[in-house]
């Protein structure tokens, strides 16, 4: 990204969460473990923000609190939280979190991406695009637009 | 006059155009002995010198110039006449034929490197060279030549070259312009800084810049496989030199590295910063200061406006730092250029400061500490204007995470206020007023209820001790420490950093520490008061009052039971050099403890400290004790209780000597049975350590062999239970391997047979674990064993080969015990012995990554795989086409959750890999690891979902 387009120079910074303990649960072989809201948020939290060098966790973009998930029934939502509510990079972090957890996710699920409500001027527009499957396609035929992706995602996963 | 025989034969080879490196150096020996000299040389060659054909001509200088090459650098066969006229000659042969310059070149750069060239040689050699030679149209082999010729008068001469003045300079100019290579820019890179430094450059100052600044930013990517190993780096540092050697280029670079900073490549950016960095060292602050402004406008961008890399920002806050170092000075402090910066920064982070919960605070804060960093008069304005701000907005902020944010810079900022300062001229430094109330703050922030401030608080605490805390302040901040120690709800991380604290007073004054501080400690710990204690104590400095305060304390309460681990840890890390008599009475009471049945708790522990004693001990106390001991060990303790072996194996296994003649017969013997027939394992493990620390250490004869040989009637005897037997073998190898026994080869073979074993052939091969293994009880250095350097790669080495050979000549042998053992081994090989067998183990190393192999063995080799793949990825590319689908089923399918995670760990590590090699496997790996995603552990989705991300990424856009 170059300097010329950077909307938000200098936005709030929260502090980050702790890694998750590692409970006995966890290493007993025999407990199934549920996939939660944490383990979501885990998944989303070191996603960079693409305009930043910090992650959506630091900006409050992705928070523990807006994620509803249900294992039995197959869904995730989130909803997440863009730092001004005129951000032009609303549907690029949005599709950073749908790629993401389609990839990392198994695919029984169904993936819902919304923007928290109010906190953005084109909430409605945005929210459609991301739930049109066809239009997600296409976005990420578009290898500008992949790259960036990828360049998101990818600082997560170190 | 007759011709030697050694220059016949010379001119011999010359005719008749054979090899003449036979003959130069008979003739350079000659030279060397003074037989003949080298003016005879250059008059016996006259014939092919005067030659009517150049062929013959090139060939006789190059003749000459090698000889005299064999004889530099010192020349002392020469004297200085002959020095003179070889030199005229090789200047004279610049003139002759075009071809023959190659060889008069090589010349000179031989004589240029003698420091015996007489007065004016030096400056006749460059004329010639300056005047005679069209460098840039050489090849680059004589360029290079040229180059260093030149190179080596500067270093030697240069007094004589500066009287050449403005024609040395121009000379060089016309030499080195245009020059392409980057061998020879390397070269010139070191050349021009000298000369700018020790030479006039009026009138061509400006031509002499272009020479080098036209190749700035360096643009250089090395061709594959460069044999000449020219970097990228080498280059830049080299031209960054020549930028910033002289403060005459200020005019022409400044201008230079404002264009480089506007442009768009970050490379461009950094190189320009860095060369700032350097000319701010050696241009004058006159210089700078009309372009301060310019250059803050640049740093400020990519440091304030701008989301940059790391490099840039670090590059741009080192070149604000050297800025800001250049007007240091008293003088230049007042420089109304400098004041308006300070000014514009100051205003502009003031107002970031005060918005602790937004990005930007940080990145002032690093530019006010860079301003800092040594300009102490502006360090001095910058915190005595900053701090008070800080401390207002923590007072006025009540949320935890901007609070750490202020701290951390209030923290930093202290340190930057400090720094250079002792507790004697801290009254001069600027934060010295604001003190007590920074203190005052900081001890406000230990009563929060919030460990990471407290932790923050500590470490800027820890800043002032020994530099603005007296007595008095000390004291105060030294009960809030105990009182927090005291207090239940204090975080193991806060203890840490009390620990941190003590650790910097104990070490800045120990005997008020002792006293004011180190005696509570120790009331609290023995008196069970305090949570951690202990571990701070164990993080203490060991200094001698320190030591001896503890030691003392702890000894005599060891009968306080509840505690006694925790005492016996502190004492172990006390225990120090030659303490014979913490020795005696620890080994005495830990004897005492003993009974028939469990062993006490504490048992392991005791072992250690004694262990840690005894090996400390001086030769001639060990000898006294083990004289005293061994009947007493043998005749009266192990009688009441076997559980002596462990603190026999402490003592004696640790000692700085070993029993003799009877008392070792006797101990062997008494030892022996203990090995296999003990009911209890931890006995048996400990006689066998204790068996193989003996053997190590007893010299090879008939003494060693005797008791081998008892010995291995005990573990070959078939009446034994086998699984008894294997340790005590193992053992036995390890202490011979170590020692590089003179019959190890016999051991090694039966190591490889008994592997064969069908039913404890797996456990012979865990065994190699322990021969290659430490093992922290004995058989180390600590324990003064007996220790030959790489024994481990010559055990590998022989090793290997047999098991393959078993493996592939016997269809029958148990070759999961041949994989563990190969497996186990790899671990403890380094890297570069494990690459000349890799073509060889590999194959077999993918056979071990089959769900049916027991889990321990998938672990260590998949270990293996990716220990060989963190450096050495290219190693492995061949065979990872077989290895990824073995990796994919162990990781759907591996029976522990260990087997899968590691699997798919090592699937997401072989991403190093290079992408051609791993596309094709693609579609299979993301298709096969959905499953893994849905796993029923946490910690086995976590892998598989960076696996498959991973995976996904591969070949596409902005990933690499």
């Amino acid at each position: 990204m170059t300097s010329k387009g950077i909307e938000n120079v200098n936005p709030q910074r929260f502090v980050k969460q702790t890694k998750r303990e590692v409970t006995i649960e966890e290493k007993d072989e025999s407990v199934k473990d549920p996939i939660d809201e944490r383990e979501i948020f885990d998944l989303l939290r070191d996603i960079s923000d693409p305009e930043h060098p910090m992650s959506l966790e630091e900006l409050n973009v992705v928070q523990i609190t807006n994620i509803e998930v249900d294992d039995h029934e197959n869904s995730v939502k989130v909803f997440y939280t863009p730092t001004i509510p005129h951000c032009s990079m609303a549907t690029l972090i949005g599709l950073s979190i749908k790629v993401c957890l389609l990839r990392s996710l198994p695919p029984r699920f169904k993936v819902e991406v919304n923007i928290s409500p109010g906190s953005h001027a084109s909430e409605e527009a945005v929210n459609k695009q991301l739930a049109d499957k066809e239009r997600v396609s296409a976005a990420l035929e578009n290898s500008n637009l992949l790259e960036v992706v990828n360049q998101c995602i990818v600082k997560s996963l170190e | 006059m007759v011709t030697p025989t050694s220059i016949q034969k010379l001119r011999d080879s010359l005719v008749l155009q054979e090899s003449m490196s036979e003959a130069i150096s008979i003739v350079s020996q000659s030279i060397a002995s003074r037989e003949i000299t080298i003016l005879q040389l250059v008059e016996n060659l006259q014939p092919e010198l005067l030659h009517q054909q150049a062929a013959y001509r090139c060939r006789a200088v190059s003749t000459i110039a090698s000889i005299l090459e064999q004889l530099a650098p010192d020349l002392k066969e020469i004297n200085e006449k002959e020095i003179d006229l070889i030199t005229e000659f090789f200047c004279s042969k610049l003139k002759d034929h075009h071809s023959i310059l190659p060889a008069a070149l090589h010349g000179l750069h031989v004589l240029s490197s003698t420091n015996r060239l007489s007065p004016g040689l030096a400056r006749s050699i460059s004329q010639a060279i300056f005047q005679d030679v069209h460098c840039q149209s050489q090849l680059q082999h004589d360029r290079r030549a040229i180059y260093k010729t030149i190179k080596n008068l500067l270093a030697l001469h240069i007094r004589e070259l500066q009287i050449l003045g403005q024609d040395f300079v121009f000379g060089l100019i016309q030499a080195a312009d245009q020059e392409r290579d980057p061998r020879n820019l390397l070269i010139l890179f070191s050349i021009f800084p000298v000369v700018a430094r020790y030479f006039r450059l009026e009138p061509f100052t400006e031509e002499f810049f272009e020479v080098f600044s036209c190749y700035f930013p360096i643009d250089f990517t090395p061709p594959a496989n460069d044999p000449y190993g020219v970097t990228k780096d080498q280059l830049c540092e080299g031209l960054r030199q020549c930028l910033a050697s002289s403060a005459h280029f200020a005019e022409y670079c400044m201008p230079l590295l404002q264009e480089k900073l506007e442009s768009d490549l970050v490379s461009a950016k950094v190189e320009a910063l860095k060369t700032l960095e350097l000319c701010c060292l050696s241009y004058h602050p006159t210089q700078l200061e009309k372009w301060i402004d310019t250059f803050w406008k640049c740093i400020r961008r990519e440091v304030l406006i701008n989301v940059n890399t790391e490099e840039l920002e670090h590059a741009s806050l080192d070149a604000l730092a050297a800025l800001s170092r250049a007007f240091a000075a008293n003088e230049e402090f007042k420089n109304p250029a400098f004041t308006k910066l300070l000014k514009e920064i100051l205003s502009e982070c003031q107002g970031h400061l005060c918005e602790p919960e937004r990005r930007l605070m940080t990145p002032s804060s690093y530019v006010l500490l860079a301003i800092c960093s040594g300009n102490a008069p502006a360090c001095a304005l910058i915190v005595s204007r900053v701090i008070p701000l800080l401390m207002d907005q923590y007072r006025i902020r009540s949320q935890s995470a901007p609070r750490q944010f202020i701290l951390n810079c209030l923290n930093k900022l202290v340190q930057a206020g400090l720094y250079g300062f002792t507790e004697i001229d801290v009254a001069q430094s600027g934060i010295s007023p604001l003190i007590p109330t920074l203190l005052e703050l900081y001890l406000e922030v230990l009563k929060e209820d919030d460990a990471l401030l407290c932790g923050l608080s500590l470490q800027g605490l820890g800043h002032f001790v020994g530099i603005g805390l007296n007595h008095q302040d000390l004291e105060k901040v030294n009960q809030s420490l105990l009182g927090l120690l005291q207090q239940p709800l204090t975080t193991g991380h806060t203890i840490e950093e009390i620990g941190r604290f003590f650790y910097k007073c104990a070490e800045q004054n120990e005997s008020w520490f002792v006293e004011k501080v180190l005696v509570k400690l120790l009331d609290m710990a023995v008196s069970d008061k305090a949570n951690g204690i202990f571990l701070l104590l164990r993080n203490l400095p060991p200094l001698p009052r320190i030591r001896a305060q503890v030691l003392s304390q702890l000894l005599a309460r060891l009968e306080q039971s509840e505690l006694r681990l925790e005492m016996l840890k502190t004492l172990a890390y006390f225990a120090q050099h030659d303490e014979v008599q913490m020795f005696h009475q620890l080994h005495s009471w830990a004897l005492k403890t003993l009974k028939e049945g469990d062993p006490p708790t504490s048992l392991e522990a005791t072992c250690g400290v004694l262990r840690k004693l005894a090996s400390s001990l001086s030769s001639e106390d060990a000898t006294q004790f083990i004289d005293e001991q061994i009947g007493r060990y043998i005749d009266q303790h192990l009688a009441s209780s076997a559980w002596v072996v462990p603190i026999m194996e402490a003592t004696l296994g640790s000692l700085d000597a070993t029993p003799v003649g009877q008392n070792l017969e006797k101990l062997i013997k008494t030892l022996e049975p203990l090995t296999i027939c003990h009911p209890n394992a931890d006995v048996r493990i400990s006689a066998c350590r204790l068996v193989a620390a003996l053997i190590n250490k007893v010299p090879e004869g008939h003494e060693l062999e005797s008791i081998l040989d008892s010995l291995r009637t005990k573990w070959q005897d078939p009446s034994a239970d086998r699984n008894k037997t294997v340790c005590l073998f193992v053992w036995i190898t390890k202490a011979l391997l170590m020692r590089s026994y003179s019959k190890l080869d016999q051991s090694i073979q039966e190591l490889v047979e008994f592997l064969n074993d069908p039913t404890h052939g797996y456990l012979v091969a865990e065994g190699f674990k322990t021969i290659l293994g430490e093992t922290e009880e004995c058989l180390n250095f600590d324990s003064h064993a007996n220790i030959r350097l790489m024994y481990r790669q010559r055990f590998f080495q022989e090793v290997v080969p047999r098991l393959l050979k078993l493996y592939r000549e016997s269809p029958s042998c148990n070759k999961s015990a041949c994989f563990a053992a190969i497996a186990n081994q790899l671990a403890f090989i380094p890297e570069g012995v494990l690459v000349a067998h890799i073509t060889t183990l590999i194959p077999l190393l993918i056979q071990c990554l089959n769900i049916e192999q027991p889990d321990q063995l998938i672990i260590s080799t998949i270990t293996a795989f990716m220990g060989l793949m963190s450096d050495n990825v290219n190693a492995i590319e061949e065979y990872i086409s077989s290895l990824v689908p073995r990796l994919l089923t162990l990781a759907k399918d591996g029976l522990t959750m260990d087997v899968r995670r590691l699997a798919l760990r090592c699937l997401s590590q072989l991403r190093k890999a290079q992408t051609v090699v791993l596309l094709p496997l693609r579609s299979e790996v993301i298709l096969r690891l959905i499953p893994c995603l849905d796993d029923k552990k946490r910690l086995v989705r976590r892998e598989a979902a960076v696996a498959r991300q991973k995976w996904a990424m591969l070949g596409q856009a902005g990933c690499d």
